[in-house]
């Protein structure tokens, strides 16, 4: 049975805009194959149904963000995605760029990962020429268990120990302020 | 005249990956269900590319490419896919290893298998996978050429237990604008669209992911090389004829 068409829109708007802060009604219309020049007036009369609806926001005149509940998104942590598309493709090789594309992580996470799996023995970068991004290969496949960052996890770690001191210090700072400003309001009043 | 860039970046989601995702939610819905899915189309459509993102993002899914070893030995497929659950002591012999996956399958029933370039192995191989998904609940999906469902469709106790088909389809004129606006920042017109949509050659057919891109990374080079800030009707025409010169030798 076709779907219908408020139903085509709400699988735009939680699959392919999932990521998306903000769209417009021009952005599904293309994903639904309505090329430039094609009516828009059906999405324009479906989005207030889904501003009522509490689906969907928006944020100014043309311009919504989607609140959709149900969809899980990503579910695997990006570690983890890294690692499992890096398997999956462990017959060719990969870039920094299809780690960004596919996992959603930053250039540096990227590279970072990738360069950590080098340094193991796990992948061997390949040389490509001039301006070309380097590629990997998988040369020893250890299996589907995560291999994680461990000196990264380290760093982490003391990051977070070193926030948390931080943080100790700062309430207590904040403390005694309060009690000192107490006291010389106590003295004030005196 | 700002030159333009394009990022290599992006992971696009076309109608295709669409599909292949709305098919995996119905296929969790049924967990419990056993049975087969499938995704066919042709070479370059971007199945084994999607596969890989979908499986990358979502825990309790093991993906499988299969390999020419494969076809002479059903065991050494039984141990690839032991060692991608995540075994250890695999097994050397058929039986015990048919054992362990159905075992370590009722212990995980929420996982979900795609095996990729099925189309190339053996009735066999389809049985073997036909029992396991039928002991365990567990759904497999196949990945494969067109030639995939004739190959399943020889087996009718397979076929039966297959969920729709998702076929693999050109790229459209639309998704080559949304290609363009987010993998280069270009805001394309359909006219421009339709042209790089075209790259026929004598062996492939409209819409092909890999010669469209090819095509539009050319229009993005010759629109820097002539500083116009866009893709013009003229700069496309040139860069499908440059994405596909191989073809026509």
């Amino acid at each position: 049975m076709a779907k219908k068409f408020a139903q085509q829109i709400r699988d735009i708007m939680r699959i392919d805009l999932k990521d998306w802060d903000e769209f417009t009604c021009e952005d599904i219309a293309l994903r639904m194959d309505l090329l430039p020049g094609k009516p828009r007036k059906p999405i324009y009369r479906a989005m207030p149904d889904f501003i009522k609806r509490g689906e969907v926001v928006r944020i100014r005149t043309g311009v919504f963000s989607y609140r959709g509940k149900g969809y899980s998104g990503r579910s695997a942590d990006k570690t983890r995605c890294m690692y499992r598309l890096i398997r999956a493709n462990r017959r060719s090789a990969i870039t920094v760029n299809d780690l960004i594309a596919n996992c959603g992580v930053s250039k540096v996470t990227a590279q970072e990962y990738l360069c950590m799996l080098a340094n193991r023995g796990v992948m061997r970068r390949i040389k490509t020429p001039s301006n070309q991004p380097y590629k990997y290969r998988m040369i020893q496949d250890p299996g589907p268990n995560l291999l994680r960052n461990e000196a990264n996890a380290e760093k982490l770690k003391r990051l977070r120990e070193a926030k948390a001191l931080a943080e100790a210090a700062l309430s207590s700072v904040r403390e005694s302020l309060d009690r000192a400003v107490a006291a010389v309001a106590a003295i004030e009043e005196e | 005249m700002a030159a333009l860039k394009m990022s290599r970046s992006q992971f696009i989601q076309t109608q295709n990956v669409r599909n292949v995702v709305l098919m995996m939610d119905d296929i969790r819905m049924d967990l419990g269900e056993g049975r087969f899915g499938v995704i066919c189309g042709g070479a370059g459509l971007g199945k084994s590319e999607s596969v890989k993102w979908y499986h990358a993002n979502h825990k309790h899914t093991v993906y499988l490419e299969s390999t020419a070893i494969w076809y002479s030995s059903e065991l050494e497929f039984l141990r690839d896919l032991c060692r991608e659950l995540g075994m250890e002591d695999i097994a050397h012999r058929k039986g015990p290893c048919f054992r362990d996956i159905v075992d370590h399958l009722y212990d995980n029933p929420e996982t979900v298998i795609f095996i990729d370039e099925v189309d190339r192995l053996k009735n066999m191989h389809l049985e073997l996978m036909r029992d396991i998904t039928r002991m365990t609940m567990c759904p497999i999906i196949l990945i494969g050429e067109s030639k995939l469902i004739p190959f399943m469709q020889r087996n009718e106790r397979v076929w039966t237990r297959t969920f729709r088909p998702v076929m693999f389809t050109p790229m459209k004129p639309s998704d080559v604008i949304i290609y363009a606006r987010e993998a280069a920042g270009i805001r394309m017109g359909a006219d421009v669209a339709a042209i790089l949509h075209r790259t026929r050659t004598k062996r492939t057919t409209d819409g092909n992911f890999r010669l469209v891109k090819r095509a539009l990374l050319y229009s993005v080079q010759y629109a820097n090389a002539k500083d116009t800030g866009e893709v013009t009707p003229e700069i496309a025409k040139s860069a499908v004829d440059s994405a596909i010169k191989w073809a026509k030798r």
